[in-house]
């Protein structure tokens, strides 16, 4: 029962991989930088996804952590960006 | 059992709001379509991830941890996306019926425009007041 439970968690893992895949592309072709901020932030938030699925694939909250950290950057980043864009024409 | 139940309920659904996350920033034209997708998806997601994790692991130093990461969650990812739809309004679609911030100027490039306006009226103004002195 629990190593079904574990391929499980691991087959979401997988999941997750696929989405972090189709962020990336957008990061890649994404037209303007607006969108490509937002791609970058999806696939951090899916690299957290994959975190918090590590921590119960484990069975430790030492994972959480990076998790907290990771979500403070993207916030940071992502402002840092929005208020580059007031001052650049982004076409 | 019933935890392990509750546990694989709340990771499926993250997970699956997760990957209609991805999808919407993957096939989605638009910026405010895309931040109207991924922002809402992304917080659902956290939030059922951490309660599987809660459930799953059972300490008191994860279930504090969690609630941080999502009370943190629930706090940034709007001013983020907020951020971005602000900067992204210069260029958003003309057609639409109520427009809040029109003629409102956003900080940077919206502000420079009033100014040369200006400029032209006082270049008229002279080139108007020197025939009238002939």
């Amino acid at each position: 029962m629990s190593t079904l439970v574990d391929l499980y968690t691991s087959l979401l893992i997988c999941v997750m991989g696929v989405g972090i895949v189709l962020c990336i592309y957008r990061l890649l072709i994404g037209p303007s930088l607006a969108e490509r901020t937002v791609a970058g932030d999806g696939a951090l938030s899916m690299i957290m996804g994959i975190f918090i699925l590590v921590s119960v694939l484990e069975e430790t909250g030492v994972y959480l952590n990076s998790v907290l950290i990771i979500a403070l950057l993207g916030f940071i980043s992502t402002l840092t960006v929005a208020r580059y864009l007031e001052f650049v024409d982004d076409k | 059992m019933i935890a392990q139940a509750f546990k694989v309920f709340f990771l499926t659904f993250g997970t699956f709001f997760m990957f209609i996350a991805a999808l919407g920033i993957f096939r989605m034209p638009d910026v405010y379509n895309q931040l109207h997708t991924s922002t809402k998806a992304i917080t659902v997601s956290l939030v059922n991830l951490l309660l599987g994790a809660m459930i799953d692991i059972g300490s008191i130093s994860v279930a504090m941890k969690s609630s941080l990461i999502i009370v943190f969650q629930f706090l940034t990812a709007p001013v983020a996306a907020h951020m971005i739809a602000r900067v992204k309004h210069p260029d958003a679609w003309d057609g639409t019926i109520i427009d809040e911030m029109k003629g409102e100027p956003t900080a940077g490039r919206g502000s420079e425009e009033p100014e040369e306006s200006v400029a032209v009226e006082t270049e008229e103004d002279s080139e108007n007041e020197t025939p009238a002195e002939n």
